[in-house]
Order: C-alpha cells, then structure tokens, then sequence
C-alpha cells in the first residue's frame, strides 16, 4: 500500500524521510524528558484541577 | 500571605448563553440547508436564502458562534479557578464578548449578501477579518493577563491546550487572510491555484485541529476530572500527546487536496502525518476515558457524564476515521461524497456538541449555586441527541459510499454506467431525508436542554462574584528539588511556553509550504493559460457570491472515471490565475472545471433559470435574480488593477480598455442567446456568468 505513495514522490524521497526524522527525532526528546520527570510532580499537576476550590 | 478575590462568573454565564442562541440558530439553518437539498423549494425563491449563500452560515455559525462560545465559557471558567486568580481585565472580558458577538452578526449579515471570500470556512471578508484579529488580540491579551498574575506556580495541561491555541489559531487566520481589498467587502486572496489550495487546506485542517479539537481536550482534562471527582488517568500520557497532536496536525493539511494538481511529495507528506495522527489523538480519547475508571457507575446516573462518555468516543471515531480517510485508496472513493459531511458531523455533533452540553449541565447549576432543574430532561436529550446522530451520520455514510462508487462504476463495454450525474443524486435523496430527521432530533434535544437551563436558572441566582482563597506567589520563587525539571520550569514561563508551541506548529507549515511557494518547477506554466477576460472576471465573482462552490469542484482527478466524465485531468498550471482557487471539496453537483463549450449559452440561460427544465429532477435551486440583475461594471478597473499587482499579466493601461471590452463580449453572447429565442440585455449578469462557465476548463482542452 505504502509503495505508491513513494513511488509518487519522485525524487523527494529526501524530504519525507527528513520530515519524519525531525518528529523522531522531537518525539523521542519529549520521552526521554517525560521519563525523568518526578512522580510527586506528576501527581501534584494531576490533581490541580480538584483543588481550585476548597481554598 | 492568603489573599481573598473574586472569580467573575458572569462572563462565564454571558459565553453560556451566547453558546445556547447561536447554537440554537446555528443548527436550524443547518436543518435548512438539509432540506433544502430534499426540497429546492426550500430555498424559497430569494438570492438571499439560496443554498450556495447560506451553507457558510450555517457551518460559520456553529464552528465559530456556538463552539467559539462555547470555548470562551469553558477556557474563562477553568483558567480562573486552575490559575486561583480573577480574569485579567474585566474591561476586556467585555469587549472581548462583545466584539465577538458582533463578529457573527456581521457574518449573519455579510453571507447571505454573497460578501464571501469563497475559502471554506473563513469566508468573512477583510474587514471582519481585521475584527477578528483585533478581538482574538484581546483574548490573548486578557488570558496571559491573568496566566501572569496567578497564584498558582504551575500550569495544568489544559491550559497549554489553551495557550496552543490561542497561538496557532492567530497564525492560520493572518495567514489565510492574506488579501488585497478591491473595495469595502470584496477582496482576492494573495495566492493563486494550486498555492491558494494549500493555504487555504492549511487553514482548513488546522482550524479543525485547534478551534474544534485542542480547545476541546483542555476543557475535557479540566472539566471530566472535576465531574468523575479524579485527577486524570495519566498526566505523562496528557504531556506527551499534547506535543506530539500539535506537532503532527499542522503537517496532515494536504491530504483535503489528494489527486489534485497539488504537488505528489506535499501529498505524500500530507498522507504519511494524518496516519501518524492517530496515535496522539487516541492517546488523548484512551486518557478521557481511563479517567473514568472506577467512575462507571457514576455514568449510569450521570447524564453529564453520560454525554462526556459518548463525546469523547465520537472523538475517537472522528480521529480514527479521519487517518483512514487520508489513504489515498479510501480518498479516492469517499473525496466530494457525502461519506466527508458525516464524518464531520460526528466531530461535530458527537465531540464537539455532546462536550459542550456536558459541560454546560455541570457549570450552570454551579454558577446559580443551585441543582439541575431535570435530571430526567437531561437524560431525555442525551438519549435524542444520540439518536440524532446515528440517524444523521448512517444514512450519509451509505449515501457517500453508494455515491462514490456509482461515480466510478462502469458497464462491461468499458462506459460509464451512471453517465448523467443527476442519477447519482437521485439515488441518495432519501438518505438526505433520513438525515434531516436526524437533525430535527438533535435539534429537539438541544430546544429541551435550554429549557431545561432556564428553569434551573430561574431556581437560583447567580453568583457574580464567586469568592475565593489563595496564597500569593512569591515574588523571588527559587525553585527547589524537582521544580528545577524541565518541564516544571516550562510549566512556570508562560511566554516560553507560547513561543515552543509556536516554532513546533510551525515547522509543519513551514516544509510543506516554502517549497510549492518558492520552485518553479512545483507549478509548471501552460503557455496556453491566459487571463480571464473582464466579464469573464466578473463572472468569476458572481460564481463566489452565489457559493456555487458549495456544490461544484474544479478540479478532476486522474481517475479514468473522471476524465471520461469530465474530460482530461486538472492541472496546476491551469490555475496560475485563480484568486482564489475553486477548486471545491464536495460534489453535490457535478465538476464544472471543463464546462467551457459543452453546452449552449442557451441551455446555461435556461438552467440557471430553472434548472428543473434542463434537468428534470435538479435538485439545483433557480436563479432567476441574475436575469434581472444589473451586472455592477465600476468595479472592473479597481478589479483588473488588482490582479494586475497580484501577477496576472494584464497589460498596463488595460484596466480603461476592460469594460470596452467586457461590452462586446456580451454583446455577442447577448447576440447568440437572441438566435436560440431568449431575448435578454446584454447588461444582466447572467451574461457574465454564462462567460465565465463557457470559459472554465477550455485553455488546453483537447477537442
């Protein structure tokens, strides 16, 4: 299915391949980020909208 | 130090009902334009109700009137409460409101003129365009108001959602509305053809992604959390799909324009990132979802969750069937079908609608420190509402599939088997039918959901200045332990955060669009295409004012279904002079991009007359006005300058000669109508227009 659609792009291979190695690329920064985050932080965030009315 | 302010909630409440007229007013003339399509009758004999003049109204007035709304309720009342600080200014809450309110009347007012800049979903022209921005400026300027004085250190995901877009969505509409205004309410885009095409898809897409969807989510991780009385099921999974949904959608755009004369690589592109798209949205349903564990029960008796539940599943089908749609196999069939609007309606109806009904059950009760009126009316309207949907998207799905299938069905002799395109139509009317009644049903639902409203309102009073307690923010904030992670200290630096959701949504639009601007050879040039002549232009633009673009694309695809139906394939050569391009995205009618020559002047007079008589069965309104119209020839020079500054290679001086010209052409269509026996003035303006359908398509035609 997909060989059409690089059969199409005729010599522009180049910029797909680009295209989706910048998103990799962006995407497994934010992971690896995401990973190093703390689990109190991620709770307290979490729980921010359940708070915003006691005080 | 704790400090006691007030939250206002009477913006909220003004957003709310604003979100109930216009939503009521919103999906009547959609019910209208339904039927119209069942009944031409409908369209009640006034230029000013036709079908092409008022289907903007209604899809402007429920994207931007009753969801615009509807996210300015939603985004006022959780960034105060999630930021514990009143709104920025109240002045500008109030022009904010105001002028937005002021932007749909004007639209209400300018669409069924025919002031309309053809480009779906943004045909308001330039100067309610410049309103717009002004407004939009406000509410930025009002939400980071109050993002700066908070006093809470850290922003919860909704309101990235929200900062999002804010940013994304002033970027599309500068960008979109690049025109040059010819006179007070009529302008031409900037770009031409195939360029037009994808900036207008660009927007399109994207309005869908950031007015319709990442507003949306943010109100659905503020205000699901607060009915299921959970904090959300993954706060990574929420931090990671917001990055990854923004950074995708911008890109996906182009698959609105497969098979056409768009370059292949920006469609390829376009087709890769709408597959891809499928894992942030999911990522985003599966996160709505999940926050409901062990809340199921609540759903059984909860008709505000009830509607939460199905919204956010109709998210999922949307966000599933969209990718699908983007294969260029499935394109190939469902592409200006019907298959398209139920797809829409179910973002529309079931995401969209059914959030905002949850939200508005669960808010307004709150603000009238009072209960719902009826659970059981609530029920009830969940339930119709439902109902509504399933009987406005079946039918449409069916009838999309059986019309694009029809389209390309041919007999064993190697013709086409449904050659008159009327037949195709006629064989979907009662699926039209049944999907009116859907309407009507969600229609009923939302008529008993306001009286439901009413009489809760009318129990309490509204709390206007809802008091509340916070501590303020220190001044010199030292972060400590985890607050130095990256993505806390982005959580504390609103304007940081704004700038990285810029450069990340830009990036999309940036490698998709420089290339078809920039190479030549992405365009390639037909020596043969010239310039429309000046009645050629002006008919040109009565085609815009009349919306004929609503029912009609000009652009055939390379399918042997198509160029034996409407002869050779469109290319993006033909269109170098096209401010704005037309080329359509729904064929209720059939392609017009070769209608030059295949008929008489006489049958185009006859069947814009009544095109009942030419082809009985038409489901076309008549457009008797043209005949008795005047065509409006001082704007010729003030339009040839135009396209002239815009590249069209009219020679200099050109524009005093236009109307001289412009004169003997209809003259001599005036002349030829008179020899098949309609006697009409050559000065009408469905002489321009009969000029520029005979013209469409005839620059490379091959006899």
């Amino acid at each position: 299915m997909f060989k059409q659609f690089l059969e199409s792009v005729d010599g522009s291979q180049g910029y797909l391949i680009t295209s989706l190695g910048i998103f990799l690329l962006f995407f497994i920064g934010v992971t690896v980020l995401l990973m190093m985050m703390k689990k109190d932080d991620i709770k307290y965030m979490s729980e921010l909208p359940l708070n915003d009315e006691e005080k | 130090m704790t400090e006691k302010f007030y939250y206002d909630n009477k913006i909220v409440r003004n957003f709310a009902v604003a979100t109930i007229i216009w939503g009521i007013i919103g999906m009547t003339v959609g019910l209208l334009v339904a039927l119209q399509l069942v009944k031409p009758e409908l369209n009640m004999g006034s230029q000013y109700t036709t079908f092409g003049r008022i289907r903007p109204l209604h899809t402007n007035a429920v994207i931007f009137a009753f969801v615009g709304n509807a996210i300015f309720m939603g985004v006022y009342y959780s960034l105060q409460r999630l930021l514990k600080a009143r709104m920025f200014s109240d002045v500008l809450s109030k022009i904010h409101f105001w002028g937005w309110q002021l932007i749909i009347v004007s639209a209400v007012i300018t669409l069924p003129l025919g002031l309309t800049s053809s480009h779906e979903y943004a045909e308001l022209e330039w100067p309610i365009d410049i309103a717009i921005t002004v407004i939009w400026v406000v509410f930025g300027i009002n939400m980071f108001g109050t993002i700066i004085k908070r006093r809470e250190q850290h922003m919860y995901v909704a309101i990235w959602f929200y900062i999002a877009t804010f940013v994304t969505v002033a970027v599309l509409h500068i960008v979109n509305s690049f025109q040059l205004p010819i006179s007070a309410f009529k302008s031409y885009y900037l770009f031409a053809g195939v360029q037009d095409a994808l900036v207008q898809w660009w927007y399109g897409h994207n309005a869908v992604a950031f007015f319709l969807t990442t507003p949306y989510l943010g109100m659905m991780y503020y205000f699901l959390p607060k009915m299921a009385q959970r904090p959300v099921y993954s706060y990574k999974l929420s931090i990671l799909h917001f990055w990854s949904l923004i950074f995708i959608y911008i890109w996906a755009g182009p698959h609105h324009l497969l098979y056409t004369s768009l370059p292949g690589w920006a469609q390829s592109l376009g087709v890769a990132f709408s597959i891809m798209l499928i894992a942030p949205s999911w990522g985003g349903m599966i996160n709505g979802l999940l926050t409901l564990r062990g809340a199921w029960d609540k759903v059984r008796e909860d008709a505000t969750l009830k509607f939460m539940v199905v919204g956010i599943t109709a998210y999922g089908m949307a966000t599933f069937e969209g990718p699908m749609l983007a294969l260029k196999q499935i394109n190939a069939i469902a592409h200006y079908t019907d298959w398209i609007v139920a797809h829409v309606h179910v973002g529309a109806l079931g995401w969209n609608g059914f959030l905002t009904f949850g939200i508005l059950y669960w808010l307004i009760p709150r603000i009238y420190k009072t209960e719902l009126y009826s659970k059981k009316l609530a029920s009830f309207h969940f339930w119709i509402g439902t109902l509504g949907i399933i009987f406005y998207a079946v039918p449409l799905y069916f009838a999309g599939f059986t019309q694009g299938l029809m389209w390309k069905e041919f007999t064993e002799e190697g013709m086409l088997r449904y050659p008159n395109f009327l037949e195709t139509v006629l064989q979907i009317l009662p699926m039209y039918m049944l999907r009116g009644i859907g309407g009507i049903l969600y229609l009923t639902g939302v008529i008993v959901m306001t009286y439901n409203l009413i009489k809760t309102v009318n129990k309490g009073v509204l709390v206007a200045n809802e008091p509340a307690e916070a501590m303020a923010l220190a001044q010199d904030y030292a972060p400590v332990g985890t607050d130095r992670a990256w993505h806390r200290r982005l959580e504390r630096k609103p304007l940081v955060f704004m700038v990285l959701s810029l450069i990340v949504i830009l990036i999309g639009g940036m490698i998709e669009m420089m290339p078809t601007f920039t190479i030549q050879s992405n365009i390639p040039t037909i020596s043969s295409v010239k310039p429309y002549s000046p009645l050629e232009l002006q008919g040109r633009d009565l085609y815009i004012r009349e919306g004929c673009v609503s029912c009609h694309s000009q652009m055939i695809r390379p399918f042997r279904s198509e160029t034996e139906r409407y002869g050779d394939y469109s290319k993006a050569g033909e269109f170098v002079y096209d401010h704005p391009h037309l080329w359509g995205s729904k064929r209720t009618g059939p392609d017009l991009a070769r209608e030059g020559g295949k008929y008489s002047n006489a049958w185009h007079f006859n069947h814009l007359l009544d095109p009942q008589t030419m082809s009985p069965g038409s489901i076309m309104p008549p457009y008797e006005w043209l005949i008795e119209q005047k065509l409006d020839t001082t704007t010729t020079i003030a339009k040839i300058n135009a396209m002239r500054t815009l590249g069209v290679p009219y020679e200099e001086g050109y524009e005093h000669k236009a109307n001289a010209d412009l004169d003997r052409q209809a003259k001599t269509i005036a002349a030829d109508l008179k020899q098949n026996n309609v006697t009409v003035h050559s000065d009408k303006e469905i002489i321009a227009i009969i000029a520029y359908l005979q013209r469409l398509g005839t620059d490379i035609k091959t006899k």
